[in-house]
C-alpha cells in the first residue's frame, strides 16, 4: 500500500494542504457562479490584486505605520505581562492585588476601552500602542501566572535547601519551569495584539493598514480588499511560526 | 551532633488544629547514622523537614554543632523521596546545583559534580537529562547532588521509597557501601522499611501516631563494615522481625483508635 509507506507527519501535511486547495477551490466555483464579482472576487482576481498591492510603495509604508505602535504595544505587553505574571503566580498578595484589575479587564470587552484612550493620550502612536498593549496585556499576565504555578512545589524546597538566592531561583527554577507558559503567554498575547491593532485603525484612527481596508471597501475594490485582509492573514501566520519555533528551542529539554 | 529536644510542630488541616508532633527529643552523635520509622502519619518527613530547616517548629528547637537552627545551613543536605531534578538540566548540572546554590564558579563546581557522580556509579551519564534515566538513576544523581556539597549532615526523605524493590537493594547496599568508604558524616534516614533501617542504621527511632512521638529509640547491634551477609544471618532476621512486629502492632493500634 503506498499509503502507508509515507510518514504519519508527511500524511497530516498531506491531508492539511489538500483540505486548504479543496476550500479555495469551492471559493473560486461560488465566485464564478453565484457571487457578485463586487462582493466576492474570484481568486485569480485576488492573486493578481495580491500581487499588485506587494509592487505599492503605498501597500509597506500602510504596514509601516501599523506594525509601529504594533510593536510597541506589544514589547510593554510581553515584558510587563510576564514580569507581572511571574510576580503574581509566586505571590499570594501580588495575585491578590491585581486580581480585581484583571477580572475587570478580562470581563471587559477592549474595544470599549478605545474611546477612553482618546480621550487620555489622543490618536497618535502613544495612544494606537495603548490600544495594541492594552488588548494583549490581560492574556499575557494570566497564563505566565498559570504557568508559574504549574511548577513543581518540590524544585522551591530543594533550591531553599541549598540556600539558593532568589537570582538564581528565578533564572533557574521559575523562568525555566514557566517556559511553557511565557511562551504560551506570547503566543496568546501576539494573537490578541493583532486583533488590537486592527481594530484600532478600523474602529477610529483610520491609519495604516486599516485605512487600506477601510479604502478598498468604500470604494468597492473587492479584490484589493480580499487582497489585503489575505496580507494580514499571511503576516499573523508568518508571526505565530516565528513564535512557535522559538517556543520549541525554549523547551528542548522535553524531547518532545 | 544534632540535639532535637522538646520539639512539636501544629499545623492547620481544615480550619482545625492538628498536632503532627510532639515533645520529640533525641539526640544523633557525629558520625551517627539514625534511621526515623514509623506508621504513615506520625510525623518523621516533618521532623526530617524541620532538621533541614524547610519547616519552622511551633514548639522546641534543633541545635546542630550547638548552635540552634533558624533555616537550612551549609552544613547540611537534603535527599528527596522523589529526586526533585531540573527536568531542564543535565544530570552534571543537576549534580551541581547545590554547589551552583553556593556560588560556586561553574568549572569548579562541575568537577566537583563528576566527581560525585562516579561515586553513585553515573559515569558517562552527565550530559544525559532526568527523563532519560530510570528512577534509580534519578535517585543517585539525588545523592550526588547532595554529596557534592560536603556536608556534615545528609538529611534523606524516604530516598528509596519511590523505587521497585529490586532497584531499592541496590541502592541500598551502594549507599552502605558509599557510607562505610567515604569520610564520617552524620546520616538521617526516613524511611518506612524496618529491613531498610536495621541494614543501614547504628540506631533507630520509632515513631508512633497521634500525635507523632518518639515511641523508642533502639540500637542496632551489628558492627560496621556490613555488607549484603549481614542480612542473611540468623541474628540480623531475630533482630529485624522483632522491631517489624512492633512496627505492626502500633500500625493495628493506630488503625483500630481510628475506628473509635
Amino acid at each position: 500500500m503506498t499509503t502507508l509507506a509515507i510518514p504519519r507527519s508527511d500524511r497530516r501535511l498531506l491531508v492539511g494542504a489538500s483540505s486548504l486547495i479543496i476550500g479555495i477551490l469551492l471559493w473560486e466555483v461560488y465566485a464564478r457562479l453565484a457571487a457578485d464579482p463586487v462582493f466576492i472576487p474570484t481568486v485569480g482576481d485576488v492573486s493578481v490584486a495580491f500581487l499588485q498591492l506587494l509592487a505599492e510603495p503605498d501597500f509597506w509604508s500602510a504596514y509601516a505605520t501599523t506594525l509601529e505602535p504594533f510593536l510597541i504595544g506589544w514589547a510593554a505587553a510581553i515584558v510587563l505581562g510576564v514580569t507581572l505574571g511571574l510576580w503574581m503566580g509566586r505571590s499570594t498578595i501580588a495575585s491578590g492585588l491585581s486580581a480585581p484589575h484583571l477580572a475587570f479587564l478580562n470581563a471587559l470587552p477592549i474595544s470599549t476601552l478605545v474611546p477612553v484612550v482618546v480621550i487620555v493620550a489622543g490618536i497618535d502612536l502613544l495612544a494606537r500602542s495603548m490600544v495594541v498593549f492594552l488588548f494583549a496585556i490581560v492574556e499575557v499576565v494570566l497564563t505566565t501566572a498559570s504557568g508559574v504555578r504549574y511548577i513543581d512545589p518540590d524544585l522551591f524546597d530543594m533550591g531553599r535547601s541549598f540556600s539558593l538566592k532568589w537570582g538564581k531561583r528565578l533564572t533557574r527554577i521559575i523562568l525555566p519551569g514557566a517556559a511553557a507558559g511565557i511562551a504560551a503567554a506570547v503566543r496568546v498575547g501576539t494573537g490578541r495584539a493583532v486583533v488590537g491593532m486592527v481594530v484600532m485603525e478600523l474602529l477610529l484612527v483610520s491609519v495604516g493598514v486599516g485605512k487600506l481596508i477601510s479604502r478598498y471597501r468604500d470604494t468597492f475594490q473587492a479584490p484589493r480588499l480580499y487582497a489585503v485582509v489575505l496580507s494580514l492573514a499571511i503576516f499573523a501566520l508568518a508571526v505565530q511560526a516565528v513564535l512557535r519555533r522559538l517556543e520549541q528551542k525554549a523547551l528542548i529539554w522535553r524531547g518532545d | 551532633m544534632i540535639e532535637i529536644s522538646g520539639l512539636g510542630m501544629v499545623f492547620e488541616r481544615e480550619g482545625r488544629p492538628f498536632v503532627a508532633i510532639e515533645d520529640v527529643s533525641v539526640d544523633i552523635a557525629d558520625g551517627e547514622f539514625v534511621s526515623i520509622i514509623g506508621p504513615s502519619g506520625c510525623g518523621k518527613t516533618t521532623l526530617l523537614k524541620i532538621i533541614a530547616g524547610l519547616l519552622r517548629p511551633t514548639s522546641g528547637s534543633v541545635a546542630v554543632n550547638g548552635e540552634q537552627i533558624t533555616g537550612p545551613g551549609p552544613e547540611r543536605a537534603l535527599v528527596f523521596q522523589n529526586f526533585v531534578l531540573l527536568p531542564w538540566a543535565n544530570v552534571l548540572d543537576n549534580a551541581a546545583f547545590g554547589l551552583e546554590a553556593r556560588g560556586l564558579g561553574r568549572d569548579e563546581r562541575r568537577a566537583q559534580a563528576a566527581t560525585q557522580l562516579a561515586r553513585v556509579g553515573l559515569n558517562g551519564f552527565e550530559s544525559h537529562y532526568p527523563r532519560e534515566l530510570s528512577g534509580g538513576m534519578q535517585q543517585r544523581v539525588g545523592i550526588a547532588r547532595a554529596l557534592a556539597v560536603n556536608p556534615d549532615i545528609l538529611l534523606m526523605d524516604e530516598p528509596f521509597g519511590a523505587l521497585d524493590a529490586l532497584t531499592r537493594q541496590l541502592m541500598q547496599k551502594d549507599l552502605l557501601s558509599l557510607w562505610q568508604e567515604s569520610e564520617p558524616r552524620t546520616g538521617v534516614f526516613v524511611t518506612h522499611s524496618m529491613d531498610e533501617a536495621v541494614y543501614l542504621s547504628d540506631r533507630i527511632v520509632l515513631m508512633n501516631t497521634r500525635p507523632g512521638r518518639v515511641e523508642e529509640t533502639v540500637d542496632v547491634p551489628f558492627g560496621r563494615p556490613r555488607n549484603r551477609e549481614l542480612t542473611a544471618h540468623a541474628d540480623y532476621r531475630t533482630f529485624a522481625n522483632y522491631l517489624s512486629s512492633k512496627l505492626e502492632t502500633m500500625q493495628r493500634d493506630d488503625m483500630s483508635s481510628r475506628n473509635e
